[in-house]
C-alpha cells in the first residue's frame, strides 16, 4: 500500500517537474544592463547623451536631414535614385514611402527624453556629480530634442509632441498631433533653458567642441527657429549672442573649401555632427563613381553670375565630373576626390555664415527694428568673401531678401537647407506669391511639365504625409490633409 | 493480484494520465484553409466596401467578369463609384438599377465598358503622365491622365473627363483606382469627336470640304490595325483670334482662287492634309528635336521641345524667332481611332531648314509607336507601311538596354536580298549620311546602299572590325576608311556610351546627298554577301 503511495507521488511529482522550463521564473536579462541598474553615476548620464548624438549619426537619420531639405528643391537631380528619392523630387510623395518614415527621429528624441526623465536620479546616487554637470547634460538632451523637433515640425507641420521617455506603460502609446504653434513654443522655452546652461565650449577637443551642443550651438538653432516663427526680433539677439561670443568667423574665401567641407569642423563650425567612421550618407549619394545625386543643370550658371565664386566649380560641384565636389571632393587644384574609404566629412547643422545671413533676413523683415544697411552688410560679409566682390544690390527690402535667398542658396547649396528656405520664403507671406513654383520649372521637361507643376501647385503638399503605418497603429493620428484618398 | 492492488493501480494509471493531460497542446492552425497570400483580390476588395461599389460588382458579374477579377493576374481597375454607375444608368438607359438591363445588347455594351475599365496592367498613380498611359484597356484604347487642374495626384482627370474618388488601392491581383464618374468607352472617330464639341466648326468644315473628314474617319487600315491619327486642329476661337470667323474667311485667307478643295493641288487642301499624321502623338511623345511626317505629301511639322514648351515649326532665323505651340487645355483629346490637339496660332505650311536628323528605324515607325509590336516579335513585310523586305520572311526588332544604342533598339534583319525603309521628310539641302549598325563580327553581312533606286557610296561591311583601322585613337585614320566613332549620346544601361565601344562605330556611306526638294525618301541595303545586320540609326548630316 505504502509502495503504491510512493509510486503515485514519485509519478505525480515527475510528470510536474518534466514540463517545466528552468529559467522562466528570472526577469533579468544577463547580458545587458537593465533600468534599474542604470542611471547610477555621471559617466552612465555622459554615455547616455553620447547615445543620443550616436542615434543621429546613423544612415537613416543623416539621410532624412539631407534629402528632406533638398530634394523638393531643385539643387539635385537624380543619378541613380531609387523611386522614392525620384518621386520626392517631383514631390510626388505617397505616406507609403519609406522615405517619410519619422522612427530614427523619433528613437533619438526618445534617447533625449530618458536623460531628462532620470538624469536627476543618477546625480542623487554619484556624490561627484554636480548641480552644473547635471545641467549642462540635460540641456544637451534638451537641444538635441529641440533640433529634432524642428526638423520634424518644418517637414510634417503638426507632430505629436513626446516630452516623457518610454520607460513604463505609463506613457501615452497613442499620441495625437500636436499644432505647429505648440511644437514651436515648446523648442523655443526649451532652446532658451539650454542657452543658459550649457558652456560655450568643450576643451577636450575640437571634435568635441563642434560636434556636442555648446552654447553657440543651441542659439543657431534658436535664432533659425525664431526666424521660422516670424519673430524677427528676437532672431536678431540670438544671433548678437553668438555674434558676441566671439568664437565664430568667418575662414578666408581661399580655404573655404578645403578647410569647411573637406577638413570639417573649422573656426566657421557652430554645430557639426562627427563620423569616427565613415559618413555613408554622403559617400553613397556624392561618391564620384556612382553617385545617387548630381547638381542640377543650372549650378553653373548659378554661380557664374558674379564672376570669380570660389564656391562654385571644384568648390560646390565639379562640372566635368558631375558631382557634388562639397562632400565627394579632396584637393580642388588638383580635382583628386574621395575613395570609398575617405567620406569622414562631419554633417553640417550650422556654420557662422549661416548665422550672419539669418540675422540678415531678420534685419529686413523687423518691423521696429528694420534696418536695411545692417543688413546688406551682413549679406556683403558672406558674399565679398566668395566673390572678391561687393554685393552690387539697391539697399531695399525686396532686392535684399532677393539677395539673401541667393546667397543662401549659393553658400549653403546641397546642405539640407534649400527647401526650408523657399518654404519660410513662401509661408511668410502666406503662400501668395509662389517661390517654390518658379523653382519648381527647373525640374520640368516639356513631358512632364503639367505633372511637375500640378504636384507643386498645393501649398498643402509641401509638407510630408504621415507614415501610413503610423496612421494605421495609431488611432489618433490623423494624415495630413493633403494626402488623405 | 489483490482487489486493492488493482485499484491502486487502476488509480496510478488513471492520476498518470490526468496530470499528463494536463500539458497537451491543440494545434492553433487547424481547420484553417491557407492562402499563399491574405491579401484580398480586386473583386473581393471591391465586395468589402458595398456602400461605395456594390453596383459595379452588379455589373461585373452580369458581364461575366466578376471571377477573373476574382482570380490571379495583374490588372489596374477603373471602378465607378454607386452614384457613378447610378448616373450612368439613369443618363444611358433610364432605368435605376444594373438588373434592370437584361438585353443582349445591353448586355454587350455593358461589357464594352467593363473592358474600358480594364487594363492588363498594374499601374498606380505614379505611373501617370500628362497624356496617354503606355497599356491599352481590354477594348485596345489607350486612357489619357491629366494633371492640368493641379493640386497633384488627387486631381488628375482620366480622359480629361473623370476624376478620382480613391486612388492607389492594392489589392492582390492589381490596383483600384476609383473613379466618381463612368469612362465613355471611345466609340466614334477623331473627327466625330471633334465636331461633337462645337468648338472647331470651321476646322471641321475645312476637314469635309477637302474630303479629309472620310479619310480621318477610317478606323482601321488595309492590314487590319488600327489607325491611330493625331490631328492638330485650329479651335474656332484661335481662328477668330487671326480674324477669321467663318469658313468662308478661312477660303479667302487660304485658297482664295481655287474652290476645287478636293484636289490634292488645292491650299487649302494642303492645308488641312499638313493639319493631320499617322504617327499617334501625344503631347509627350512629340519629338524632341526631329520632324513629324504629315499626311501631305513630302511635308514635315518640326517639333522640339524646351524645357516647359513644345514648339512645332519655329523659324530658327535667330532674330525674332516664332513658333506654334499646343494650348494644354485643348490637347490630348482621345478618340477611338486617335488622338486631337489644339494648336495656339494657325498651323501654316513650314519648309524648315536642312536640319539634323537621326532616323531610328525602329521607333520612328507608327507600328512601334502604337505599340501593334513588340520586341522580339517577328511580323511580315507588308505589317510595316514604310518598311519593306524580299523575300518574304518574318521579321523583327529588339529592345536591349544592354547595347549602347538609340531608345535601345535595333531593327534585327538579316538573311534578306533587300530591305528597304522610307526616310522620314528631309528638308531640302545636302547631307552627310552615316548608318550605325553591331559591326565586326564575321557573321555579319556586306551591303550596297541605294538611295531612292541609285547606288550610294561603297560597299558597307559590317564585318569589319575598326580596331584594325585606327580606332579608338586615330579619328582620323578612321574617318579615311570611312568609319566613324558612335555617337556620344547613345548610352547603355551601363552608362558605356556608343562612342566607347568599338561595335557600334557610324559607317559613312556618303559625305555629299543633295536632297533637291523637301521629301521622303527610300534607302535600301542590298545584300553582296548575307549575313546579319542589326540596325540601329541612320544619321544626316548637314553639310553647308
Amino acid at each position: 500500500m505504502k509502495k503504491n503511495i510512493l509510486k503515485i507521488i514519485t509519478v505525480i511529482t515527475i510528470s510536474l517537474i518534466m514540463p517545466s522550463c528552468s529559467d522562466y521564473l528570472e526577469l533579468e536579462p544577463k547580458d545587458n544592463l537593465i533600468q534599474q541598474e542604470f542611471w547610477k553615476s555621471k559617466e552612465q548620464v555622459s554615455a547616455a547623451v553620447a547615445g543620443c548624438y550616436a542615434s543621429m549619426n546613423q544612415a537613416d537619420f543623416t539621410s532624412k536631414a539631407l534629402l528632406w531639405g533638398e530634394l523638393r528643391a531643385e539643387m539635385l537631380v537624380s543619378v541613380r535614385a531609387g523611386n522614392n528619392e525620384r518621386n520626392m523630387l517631383k514631390n510626388y510623395i505617397l505616406p507609403t514611402s519609406s522615405l517619410v518614415k519619422w522612427n530614427s527621429f523619433y528613437k533619438t528624441i526618445n534617447f533625449c527624453n530618458l536623460v531628462l526623465d532620470f538624469a536627476d536620479e543618477a546625480k542623487e546616487n554619484d556624490l561627484s556629480f554636480t548641480e552644473e554637470e547635471l545641467k549642462a547634460f540635460k540641456a544637451e538632451a534638451r537641444a538635441i530634442r529641440s533640433l529634432v523637433y524642428f526638423i520634424l515640425v518644418r517637414n510634417f507641420k503638426e507632430v505629436p509632441l513626446i516630452l516623457v521617455g518610454t520607460s513604463s506603460n505609463e506613457v501615452d502609446f497613442y499620441p495625437a498631433k500636436n499644432t505647429e504653434e505648440e511644437i514651436l513654443a515648446q523648442i523655443i522655452s526649451d532652446l532658451k533653458l539650454c542657452v543658459q546652461d550649457l558652456p560655450v565650449g568643450y576643451a577636450k577637443s575640437i571634435k568635441h567642441d563642434k560636434g556636442k551642443i555648446n552654447k553657440g550651438s543651441a542659439l543657431a538653432i534658436l535664432a533659425d527657429v525664431y526666424l521660422w516663427a516670424n519673430q524677427y526680433n528676437n532672431c536678431i539677439d540670438a544671433c548678437n549672442e553668438i555674434i558676441a561670443l566671439g568664437k565664430y568667423n568667418l575662414v578666408e574665401g581661399t580655404e573655404w573649401f578645403n578647410q569647411i567641407f573637406f577638413e570639417g569642423n573649422s573656426t566657421e563650425g557652430i554645430f557639426e555632427l562627427q563620423f569616427s567612421d565613415i559618413n555613408t550618407t554622403f559617400k553613397n549619394y556624392f561618391y564620384e563613381l556612382s553617385p545617387y545625386f548630381a547638381p542640377f543643370g543650372g549650378t553653373q550658371d548659378l554661380y557664374e553670375e558674379i564672376p570669380n565664386d570660389i564656391r562654385g566649380e571644384r568648390a560646390s560641384y565639379d562640372l566635368s565630373r558631375n558631382s557634388v565636389f562639397k562632400y565627394s571632393g579632396v584637393d580642388a587644384s588638383a580635382g583628386v576626390f574621395r575613395t570609398t574609404q575617405e567620406f569622414f566629412n562631419t554633417f553640417i547643422f550650422y556654420r557662422y555664415s549661416d548665422v550672419l545671413l539669418m540675422q540678415a533676413e531678420a534685419y529686413l523683415l523687423s518691423t521696429d527694428r528694420q534696418d536695411l544697411n545692417q543688413a546688406y552688410s551682413l549679406i556683403n560679409q558672406v558674399h565679398e568673401r566668395a566673390t572678391g566682390a561687393v554685393l552690387g544690390a539697391v539697399i531695399s527690402q525686396t532686392t535684399l531678401l532677393d539677395a539673401v535667398l541667393l546667397e543662401r542658396q549659393k553658400e549653403f547649396a546641397f546642405e539640407g537647407k534649400r527647401w526650408y528656405d523657399l518654404l519660410r520664403f513662401d509661408r511668410r507671406n502666406d503662400f501668395s506669391e509662389l517661390l517654390i513654383l518658379t523653382m519648381a520649372e527647373e525640374k520640368t521637361t516639356a513631358d512632364d511639365y503639367e505633372v511637375i507643376i500640378s504636384n507643386f501647385t498645393d501649398p498643402e503638399s509641401y509638407f510630408l504625409p504621415i507614415d501610413q503605418n503610423e496612421i494605421n497603429l495609431n488611432r489618433n493620428l490623423e494624415q495630413n490633409p493633403y494626402y488623405i484618398n | 493480484m489483490r482487489n486493492r492492488d488493482k485499484l491502486y493501480a487502476f488509480l496510478l494509471m488513471v492520476v498518470t494520465v490526468l496530470t499528463l493531460s494536463l500539458y497537451s497542446c491543440t494545434d492553433k492552425l487547424d481547420g484553417q484553409t491557407f492562402f499563399t497570400s491574405d491579401a484580398l483580390t480586386i473583386a473581393q476588395k471591391l465586395e468589402e466596401s458595398p456602400e461605395k461599389y456594390s453596383s459595379y460588382i452588379e455589373i461585373l458579374k452580369k458581364t461575366e467578369f466578376y471571377n477573373a477579377l476574382k482570380s490571379y493576374g495583374s490588372y489596374t481597375c477603373f471602378v465607378p463609384t454607386n452614384e457613378a454607375v447610378q448616373e450612368y444608368l439613369q443618363d444611358t438607359w433610364n432605368v435605376s438599377t444594373v438588373a434592370e438591363l437584361t438585353t443582349e445588347e445591353q448586355i454587350e455594351r455593358l461589357k464594352t465598358l467593363v473592358k474600358f475599365h480594364i487594363i492588363p496592367t498594374k499601374r498606380g498613380t505614379s505611373a501617370f503622365v500628362e497624356g496617354r498611359l503606355v497599356d491599352t484597356t481590354y477594348t485596345g484604347d489607350y486612357l489619357t491622365t491629366s494633371f492640368l487642374k493641379g493640386g497633384g495626384v488627387a486631381n488628375v482627370e482620366i480622359n480629361r473627363e473623370v476624376t478620382m474618388d480613391q486612388y492607389d488601392i492594392p489589392a492582390n491581383n492589381g490596383i483600384i483606382h476609383s473613379i466618381v464618374k463612368v469612362l465613355t468607352p471611345f466609340e466614334e472617330p477623331i473627327t466625330k469627336i471633334l465636331e461633337n464639341t462645337g468648338e472647331y466648326t470651321i476646322f471641321v468644315e475645312a476637314l469635309k470640304q477637302t474630303g479629309y473628314f472620310d479619310v480621318f474617319s477610317v478606323l482601321k487600315n488595309e492590314s487590319g490595325n488600327r489607325n491611330n491619327f493625331t490631328i492638330l486642329a485650329e479651335s474656332d476661337e484661335v481662328y477668330s483670334q487671326n480674324g477669321i470667323n467663318s469658313f468662308a474667311d478661312l477660303v479667302a485667307r487660304i485658297s482664295p482662287d481655287n474652290s476645287d478643295f478636293l484636289s490634292a493641288e488645292n491650299e487649302l487642301n494642303r492645308f488641312v492634309a499638313y493639319h493631320g499624321t499617322q504617327n499617334f502623338l501625344y503631347s509627350a511623345d512629340f519629338p524632341e528635336d526631329g520632324f513629324i511626317n504629315t499626311v501631305l505629301p513630302r511635308n514635315a511639322i518640326k517639333s522640339f521641345k524646351t524645357d516647359k514648351e513644345l514648339k512645332l515649326n519655329e523659324t530658327e532665323t535667330g532674330v525674332d524667332d516664332t513658333w506654334t505651340s499646343l494650348i494644354s487645355e485643348g490637347s490630348n483629346f482621345p478618340a477611338r481611332n486617335g488622338v486631337y490637339h489644339t494648336v495656339n496660332k494657325i498651323l501654316n505650311i513650314f519648309t524648315p531648314k536642312a536640319k539634323y536628323i537621326l532616323f531610328d528605324p525602329v521607333n520612328d515607325q507608327p507600328e512601334v509607336q502604337a505599340r501593334l509590336v513588340k520586341s522580339h516579335q517577328r511580323v511580315p513585310s507588308t505589317f510595316y507601311e514604310y518598311v519593306t523586305w524580299f523575300p518574304e520572311s518574318d521579321k523583327r526588332f529588339l529592345a536591349q538596354s544592354k547595347n549602347p544604342t538609340v531608345n535601345y533598339t535595333v531593327f534585327d534583319v538579316g538573311g534578306f536580298a533587300y530591305i528597304e525603309f522610307v526616310t522620314p521628310v528631309l528638308p531640302k539641302g545636302k547631307y552627310e549620311v552615316t548608318v550605325c549598325s553591331n559591326t565586326g563580327n564575321s557573321a555579319r553581312g556586306v551591303f550596297q546602299l541605294y538611295w531612292d533606286g541609285e547606288p550610294m557610296g561603297s560597299v558597307y561591311d559590317v564585318r569589319t572590325k575598326v580596331a584594325k583601322l585606327g580606332y579608338p585613337d586615330d579619328e582620323a585614320l578612321m574617318e579615311i576608311n570611312g568609319w566613324r566613332r558612335g555617337l556620344k549620346t547613345a548610352v547603355n544601361n551601363k552608362g558605356v556610351a556608343a562612342y566607347d565601344t568599338s561595335n557600334w562605330v557610324r559607317y559613312v556611306v556618303t559625305k555629299e546627298l543633295l536632297c533637291p526638294v523637301q521629301d521622303r525618301h527610300v534607302i535600301r541595303f542590298e545584300t553582296v554577301k548575307s549575313g546579319g545586320m542589326p540596325l540601329d540609326y541612320i544619321e544626316f548630316i548637314p553639310v553647308e
